[in-house]
């Protein structure tokens, strides 16, 4: 009788982190680590998503994310988004997103992001999604962006 | 020498009166200079004749009677539009029954691609409250500017365009006048207390 209940507490303790894991996915090549990779859900018949996750280079060299290519449209753009005088502006990042060296990049609703454009299905939540991420020095990796709620922010979730 | 000592004293003591009487009356000049700027009691918008998101015909008069939420954007936004959107949504869910006491209308600056079926398809997932504006782009174009919104056309790859645009919600009186505007990246709280305040009028 003990020794079930001490295989379900592992059970559980195990159970637990394969949950705590799922909620937040993450990858790493080289010197990079990506942390989940996420769009939001669109609304019915939208044409456009953003896309997001942080990137974090705990290497000496500086890295730059050049080329985003996912399964549900041919159009990825690195853009950048900024607020001027209540005015949104975005802009395409040229020459790729930098990753400094020893420091993090992220990509959120406010700033720089992953414009995806003709869409050629809508995005809705709980799904996920094939890509591949193109590094300048660090290569490139297949990734899986999920479909998270409208409102889902990483920042708050880390 | 002496002689320069005076000249510079009195030089001095000069400089003191002029900056003391400028620092008097600065406040009173830039009081004055602000209070023309920000009259509670701005004329924003113009008459406008344009299609909703129900395909119907809508007028200046829509924004009468009840107060109202402009929003201007356009269905290809990325970010700021669905997250301006959805916290409109979430704070007219917020106000419970007196919901139904306010309008709120989405502007398309893209009517080119957003006619008032899209509108109605991208709104569906935002609180149905929210009602779709769209027609001639003239017309969008001089409703936007009679609320001194900016938009700009910036093309991306592929024949494809983005728009820069002003993100401020525009809170309406019930006599159709211009109350104040709110931003979504403000506090919840603190909108949801513009907008039951806005109630009141």
């Amino acid at each position: 009788m003990k020794i079930i209940r001490k295989q379900l507490v592992i059970f559980f303790a195990i159970f637990n982190i394969f949950i705590t894991n799922s909620l937040s996915h993450e990858y790493k090549i080289g010197n990079l680590k990506i942390l989940h990779p996420y769009v939001i859900e669109t609304p019915s018949g939208a044409r456009t998503a953003g896309g997001y996750m942080k990137i974090i280079n705990t290497g000496t060299q500086t890295d730059y994310l050049s080329l985003v290519t996912v399964d549900f449209t041919k159009v990825a753009e690195i853009h950048e988004m900024k607020m001027e005088n209540d005015v949104m502006k975005m802009r395409k990042i040229k020459g790729g997103l930098e990753i400094p060296a020893k420091n993090f990049t992220e990509l959120k609703h406010t700033g720089y992001h992953i414009m995806f454009t003709n869409l050629l299905k809508t995005m809705i939540k709980g799904e996920t999604h094939e890509g591949t991420l193109y590094f300048e020095k660090a290569g490139n990796i297949k990734v899986i962006f999920t479909v998270e709620k409208m409102g889902f922010k990483l920042e708050d979730n880390n | 020498m002496k002689i320069n000592s005076v000249r510079a004293l009195i030089i001095a003591g000069f400089s003191i009166l002029v900056l003391t009487l400028i620092g008097l009356f600065l406040p009173a000049i830039l009081k004055k200079d602000l209070q023309t700027h920000y009259s509670t009691e701005v004329k924003l918008g113009t008459p406008f004749e344009l299609t909703d998101s129900n395909g119907n015909k809508i007028t200046e008069s829509a924004f009468v009677g009840s107060p109202a939420i402009l929003f201007f954007g356009f269905t290809h936004c990325p970010n700021v539009c669905p997250i301006a959107l959805h916290r409109l949504s979430l704070l007219i869910e917020k106000l419970g029954k007196d919901q139904n006491r306010l309008n709120a209308y989405f502007i398309t600056l893209d009517p080119e691609r957003d006619n008032w079926k899209v509108l109605n398809n991208y709104l569906s997932a935002f609180n149905n409250r929210i009602i779709g504006i769209t027609g001639e782009s003239k017309k969008i174009e001089a409703l936007a500017k009679s609320w001194g919104v900016y938009s700009k056309k910036v093309p991306l790859d592929g024949g494809n365009y983005t728009i820069d645009h002003t993100s401020l919600m525009f809170l309406l009186k019930s006599d159709g006048n211009f109350l104040k505007t709110i931003d979504f990246k403000d506090d919840f709280e603190l909108s949801l207390k513009e907008i039951k305040k806005l109630l009141e009028f």
